[in-house]
């Protein structure tokens, strides 16, 4: 497993600036690793959603919901961190969801005009 | 002061009213004087304030949107008080006349650019208020909550002037963090957005409040800052005044209400209050 210590590289989980910085370390070790990726945050007190939806957000729409369950987890996190993560989350789950059924849709429609 | 010795023709003078109140009513009547700003031929504008009295934070940014206003048109605008008056002092108190920081229980109005200054302006308006009694716990959620107003303002205004920002606390009564930029407004920014250029206002509002949507384009899912913060103002039993185009939005209590105001008025301001 891959441990990033999240307060080694920013202060807060505020700011978008700050979930960027995080979203390219872990891309990092998502490209040289299929070994899941530990966020540890320790330390870390404050949290807000553009934070979170920079990175997490980013890997839901690129890969899917369950995929990023297996390969990203949080440690150490407050309630209040825990809170604004799910918010972030679920709402990227409910947009990957909603864009793969139009992209279904699409590609339906797309066949019965290919076909018809 | 002698008005009519600094009055030429080539200079406008607003008179202000003896007092603005944090209601509706008033807050129309200070977008009004905003609108006689904006809308004036003359480069030269002098607000006559020598009989006010009082103004309330939310009519106050309003007012202070001439800062931004004057640098836009460059238009040369200024307030005239009487000195020493209460209203000299409120304004002192606000940091409208000067961004010296002069009051211990606000922090001085100001114009913020980047995502940066933000943690900083809500710390110090949380330790200048009762709020800085709260356990570190607390004050975390709360700073972390208030984040999500600028941060918002800032990514959405299309506004290259920054937003204005107020945090005021009245003694006794409420707090009160004031954001307000004078872009396009929330309605014309979801119009663009959408390209549909039929969309009443109030749908408009309502679109944006849904989880989920943005008008912004980015590689990651936004749109769910506006949820979070419902959600806890409901906790605080706080209020939030929502005023863009021609729509007036308080969320109060249990009820959220969409008013309408007679015209509409410049950019979005958002007032986040909780009582202390």
């Amino acid at each position: 497993m891959n441990t990033i210590k999240v307060k080694e590289l920013i202060n807060n989980g505020l700011s978008e600036t700050n979930g960027l910085i995080l979203r390219k370390k872990i891309q990092e070790l998502l490209d040289n690793s299929t070994e899941k990726v530990i966020l540890d945050f320790s330390g870390i007190t404050l949290f807000a959603t553009p934070f979170f939806n920079s990175f997490i957000g980013y890997f839901v729409l690129q890969y899917n919901p369950n995929k990023v369950e297996e390969l990203i987890e949080l440690t150490n996190i407050s309630d209040l961190g825990k809170e604004t993560y799910n918010h972030s989350y679920n709402n990227a789950k409910n947009i990957y969801i909603k864009k793969i059924n139009t992209d279904d849709i699409g590609k339906i429609t797309q066949n019965n005009i290919s076909n018809s | 002061m002698d008005i009519g010795k600094i009055l030429d023709i080539n200079t406008e003078i607003i008179n202000l009213n003896n007092k603005y109140y944090e209601s509706k009513e008033d807050i129309v009547k200070m977008f009004k004087i905003q609108e006689q700003i904006l809308n004036c031929k003359k480069k030269r504008i002098r607000i006559n304030a020598t009989n006010s009295q009082y103004i309330s934070p939310t009519c106050m940014i309003i007012l202070s949107s001439v800062r931004l206003i004057s640098q836009e048109q460059k238009k040369d605008i200024k307030i005239m008080i009487k000195k020493n008056s209460s209203f000299a002092i409120q304004l002192k108190e606000y940091g409208f006349i000067t961004v010296e920081e002069t009051s211990k229980n606000n922090i001085p109005l100001n114009v913020l650019y980047k995502e940066d200054e933000i943690l900083d302006v809500i710390t110090k308006l949380i330790e200048r208020s009762p709020l800085k009694k709260l356990d570190d716990s607390k004050k975390d959620t709360l700073k972390s909550k208030l984040y999500e107003i600028p941060s918002n303002s800032l990514f959405h205004s299309n506004s290259n002037q920054g937003v204005l920002y107020s945090g005021y606390y009245l003694k006794g009564h409420d707090f009160y963090f004031s954001i307000y930029d004078i872009g396009i407004g929330i309605p014309n920014s979801v119009r663009q957005h959408l390209k549909d250029e039929e969309i009443s206002s109030k749908d408009a509002l309502n679109w944006a409040f849904k989880e989920g949507n943005t008008t912004k384009i980015t590689d990651y899912p936004r749109g769910v800052g506006f949820t979070l913060l419902e959600e806890f103002r409901k906790e605080v039993k706080g209020k939030i005044l929502l005023i863009t185009e021609d729509i007036y939005y308080e969320a109060k209590n249990k009820y959220n209400n969409f008013n309408f105001l007679p015209n509409k008025v410049r950019g979005t301001l958002f007032t986040f209050k909780i009582s202390v």
